[in-house]
């Protein structure tokens, strides 16, 4: 007879389910502790060095940041998302770029130096290639 | 008596087993987690943009090593900057035989190569026509046809010489020039990976502009995937690509209209330009993708192909046994066979149409 259904002594008492629960507690703390994060930590670099580190889900009302270089521009950082919002740059290939808010997005001002990504890896793909 | 003590133990055992389980499991996520962090790096050289993912011990250190051999390749090949190899070449044209670095003489033979196989459709003497028009540049414009005609007959990959026995290289014409920029992408990829090799890290992924190379395995033993960029998603370089290519080594390369080009008087002139005619290519394709074991020759095919057209390139893409992917105005995706299992479509709207190659 299978031991899970006597009455008498059932394989599964009362604590065991209690420690069974806390078990996936602290399966669940563990994964909120070390899931990977950094989904939406956005970086401004201009001519390799960091101008700027900013966690975009946190951030509360939209704000500029006005960057120099060969072609000055303005960066808008908003609550999920970073953008170029205007530049001097001879291609505007940055303002075109439009918003970005996923992790392994990026713009790039290739005229002004600057380079503008979002960590963590890309889900869909490794690379791409165009 | 009896059922009381055996019961527990039973169950002892499977409340044990779980808890190994659920620690072992714990052990392994945490162990991948860590060894699955990679090193990112970016920067810019070849007049882009230069992203690498490194996984392995030394991913630091060969990412490093990597961004200096891009570099040293680009101070060697890259007409703009005075003292490369390539710009004392157009310097020194019509005059005689200068000594270059080895890897500049092999690349220049690679171009020469891939210049007569594909007859012309890619020239490494272009830049008599391309600084023209210099697509990207501070002076992009529409040359004027007298302009063209004039120095259309110096774009001549035959008046290109090249000894990879002594080093040497000249151009036979005043007027002739190099322009590497078709290729010097994929040859910094090359340079990547061999950066990646002699370092002995575990897997690595490289993108100079819009031409990968990669190396190794991922921790997670998968192969390496790379999108191909939508045409038609326009500046939007973060958009979903039209599908993706899964590939263990190599390199991967495409040249799209979309990349470089302005519009002057509703007239759209895009980088891609026919060293037949001085003038951007119209032949109802978009973007043309080239997979290879060797980066430069990824970089040259999918501009040849893409100046060749679907058929022809096909053709050449074949000679050098590698793998093409051709996308067309109406959205139709030809993919040779040498790729049919390992790229997948993933864009709406996009056809896949058969091919022989």
């Amino acid at each position: 007879m299978n031991p899970l259904f006597t009455k008498k002594a059932p394989l599964l008492k009362r604590r065991d389910i209690f420690l069974c629960l806390a078990l996936v507690a602290i399966a669940a703390v563990l994964f909120l502790v070390f899931a990977p994060r950094g989904t939406g930590v956005a970086t401004v670099q201009l001519n390799g060095s960091t101008l700027a580190t900013v966690d975009l889900s946190k951030v509360q009302s939209a704000y500029e940041i006005p960057v120099g270089g060969a072609y000055p521009l303005t960066v808008l950082v908003e609550p999920g998302a970073i953008s170029v919002k205007e530049a001097s740059c001879p291609d505007k290939i940055c303002v075109r770029t439009g918003k970005i808010s996923s992790p392994g997005q990026t713009i790039v001002c290739l005229p002004d130096k600057l380079i503008i990504t979002i960590a963590g890896q890309n889900k869909q793909a490794d690379g791409i290639t165009g | 008596m009896k059922h009381k003590t055996f019961i527990p133990t039973k169950r002892n055992i499977l409340l044990l087993a779980a808890l190994a389980v659920v620690i072992v499991v714990a052990v392994i996520w945490l162990y991948a987690g860590k060894s699955g962090e990679p090193f990112e790096s970016t920067s810019l050289a070849m007049g882009s943009y230069v992203q690498q993912t490194v996984y392995g011990a030394k991913a630091q250190d060969a990412a490093a090593a990597a961004a200096k051999s891009v570099a040293d390749l680009e101070n060697l090949i890259a007409w703009q900057i005075g003292t490369s190899d390539i710009a004392k070449l157009n310097a020194q044209a019509g005059s005689e035989w200068i000594p270059i670095n080895p890897k500049t003489a092999q690349l220049l033979n690679t171009c020469l190569d891939a210049a007569a196989k594909s007859g012309g459709a890619f020239d490494p003497t272009i830049l008599p026509i391309s600084s023209m028009w210099d697509f990207g540049g501070d002076n992009q414009r529409l040359p004027g046809k007298d302009e063209i005609e004039k120095f259309l007959p110096y774009v001549d990959y035959q008046n290109l010489r090249v000894s990879v026995q002594d080093n040497t290289a000249s151009l036979k014409n005043h007027l002739d020039g190099l322009d590497l920029g078709a290729v010097g992408k994929g040859a910094a990829c090359d340079e990547a990976i061999a950066a990646y090799k002699q370092a002995g890290v575990q897997g690595a992924i490289v993108a100079v502009g819009g031409s990968i190379g990669v190396y190794g395995t991922k921790p997670d033993r998968t192969p390496w995937k790379i999108a191909v960029r939508d045409p038609f998603a326009g500046e939007n370089t973060s958009a979903a690509g039209i599908g993706t290519i899964s590939m263990t080594s190599g390199c991967v390369s495409t040249s799209g209209t979309y990349e470089k080009y302005f519009v002057q008087d509703g007239v759209t002139y895009h980088h891609l330009l026919d060293p037949k005619t001085g003038y951007p290519v119209h032949n109802g394709l978009v973007s043309v993708t080239i997979t290879h074991e060797n980066g430069a020759i990824t970089d040259i095919l999918s501009t040849a192909c893409f100046i060749l057209g679907k058929e022809k390139g096909i053709e050449l893409a074949k000679q050098y046994g590698a793998g093409a992917v051709f996308i067309d105005e109406n959205k139709n995706v030809t993919v040779t066979d040498n790729l049919k299992d390992s790229f997948k479509l993933t864009g709406s709207g996009y056809t896949l149409q058969g091919a022989q190659g």
